[in-house]
């Protein structure tokens, strides 16, 4: 009797033909990837997506950079409107608290912030730096964020910061719902980016590296065929 | 929360009408993005502007959030017992609170075949003595969720259940909440037992009242097996 899962675009060109659609709605999705692979214009394409439907976008910055930064940077894209920050675009620092917060007190006031604003889309960006500060406590605090974020009716994007060893930080890829992995791969003497859906519960997804580009005008966009 | 509609003035058209109180099973058709939203508009017009007495069903996810949301939002819940009907397998620690009865889980058993019943049975609804019939109104989220745990003819029987015992209980508003794309099976039945018909979206702020919706686009392809439910309308129940 189950009808077609809901679900919510990704506000990236070629991603929602990967996954039947969308992200499925509520779900908690990790978008890992090394250092400058596209982790924040992927999740900021994904607040604005739904802030141009009248959707309301939490985004949260731990301690990698700063709103501030994040606008700079994003405000050259021309895609992106504007108008909705402060709005339907809700920047939002946790840095701060990071720094001397209980894993109790961190989740409390990320409820109270995902409540307060009734957020349909929200992106922690990055989540790994939080292992840092809680060392044992981690796990715990992403079983309980990832549970949390679904029953507060929301799709939501967890950054994963990846070693040049690691594949994905493991933790998070667990407990989440799905994992897009982002990399370079160097192809005859040039370094390209590579976009790959690994898990998407709930979604008959297409597997296979997709090739990727970043343009001022159009941002974050997902070239069709497998590389 | 500061919708651009005034949605308080517009529920107050919709449900009273003259002063005197319109009740009866209302579909509210809405996105099931805007779901939480619509909800707690609904709550906040019934608690806090109208100062009535209410219950909540769970089915969808723990009571806890819906009481947070309130609590944030200045939405007082003396007048508001939860009938939680997920926590228990939520993963998540049960709250020791007073306006709550707990069910096991929405697969467990016909909990909605009669709400009178379990509210009497001992739970909140005892301890804090309110009376249902004292009851302004009742809401369920999400009636379509029960499709996670029935086969659809458990689903169909309990929808029918819900509805039959609304129709028990004393002039209550009984607005039940559906994306009309969640699930066309469930849509249908719903809107052939409810009496007035009411379309939302916030984003877009639109608000209206619609007459029965009698032009559904089936989606035969996606669900074959449930061409039984596309009964003509208005029969009261199959
Ligand atoms: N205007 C632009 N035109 C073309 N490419 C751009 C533009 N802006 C950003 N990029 C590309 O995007 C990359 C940075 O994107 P972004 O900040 O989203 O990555 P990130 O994965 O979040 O990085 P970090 O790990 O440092 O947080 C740049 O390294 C660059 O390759
Ligand atoms: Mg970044």
């Amino acid at each position: 009797m189950a009808d077609e899962m809901e679900r919510l675009c990704s506000g990236v060109d070629g991603v929602d033909e990967l996954i039947e659609g969308g992200y499925p709605y509520p779900s908690v999705i990790l978008v890992a990837g090394p250092a400058g692979t596209g982790k924040t214009t992927f999740t900021q394409q994904f607040l604005f997506a739904g802030a141009e439907m009248g959707e309301i976008g939490l985004y949260f910055t731990t301690l990698s950079e700063p709103p501030q930064w994040v606008m700079h940077y994003m405000s050259n894209f021309k895609h992106l409107n504007k108008s909705h920050i402060g709005k339907n675009v809700i920047f939002c620092d946790i840095g701060q608290m990071l720094r001397k917060a209980s894993p109790e007190e961190i989740l409390a006031f990320i409820d109270e912030e995902v409540a307060r604003t009734m957020a349909q889309r929200v992106v922690i960006d990055p989540i790994t730096v939080i292992k840092e500060f809680l060392g044992n406590d981690y796990r715990p605090f992403l079983f309980d964020l990832v549970n949390h974020l679904k029953n507060w009716r929301a799709v939501s994007i967890l950054t994963g910061e990846v070693e040049p060893n690691q594949l994905y930080p493991s933790e998070v890829a667990y407990a989440s719902d799905g994992v897009v992995l982002l990399t370079y791969e160097e192809v005859e003497g040039a370094r390209r980016k590579y976009m790959e859906v690994l898990k998407m519960r709930g979604t008959n997804h297409r597997t296979g590296k997709q090739s990727f580009v970043i343009t001022k005008e159009d941002g974050f966009v997902v070239l069709s065929g497998t590389f | 929360m500061n919708e651009t509609i005034d949605i308080a003035k517009k529920f107050m058209e919709f449900f009273y009408t003259a002063n005197s109180p319109q009740k009866g099973k209302v579909l509210v058709v809405s996105k099931y993005a805007e779901r939480t939203r619509v909800n707690i508009c609904l709550l906040k017009f019934f608690l806090h502007e109208m100062k009535q007495k209410g219950i909540f069903i769970t089915i969808d996810r723990p009571h806890q959030y819906t009481a947070s949301l309130l609590t944030i939002h200045g939405i007082s819940q003396e007048n508001l017992v939860y009938i939680d009907a997920v926590s228990r397998i939520s993963g998540e620690t049960e709250a020791n609170v007073s306006n709550v009865r707990f069910i096991n889980g929405p697969y467990e058993m016909n909990f909605l075949d009669d709400i009178t019943a379990i509210s009497f049975a001992g739970g909140a609804v005892k301890t804090k003595s309110i009376d249902l019939d004292e009851m302004n109104f009742i809401l369920i989220d999400d009636i379509a969720a029960l499709t996670k745990y029935q086969e659809a003819d458990g689903v169909k029987k309990m929808i029918h259940s819900y509805i039959d015992s609304i129709e028990r209980l004393n002039n209550i508003t009984a607005p039940i909440v559906l994306d009309a794309n969640q699930n066309r099976a469930i849509y249908e039945i719903i809107m052939n037992r409810c009496d007035r018909f009411l379309f939302i979206n916030l984003s877009k702020s639109i608000f209206k009242e619609m007459n029965r919706p009698t032009h559904l686009k089936r989606k035969k392809v996606l669900m074959p097996k449930e061409t039984s439910f596309a009964k003509p309308a208005a029969t009261g129940g199959y």
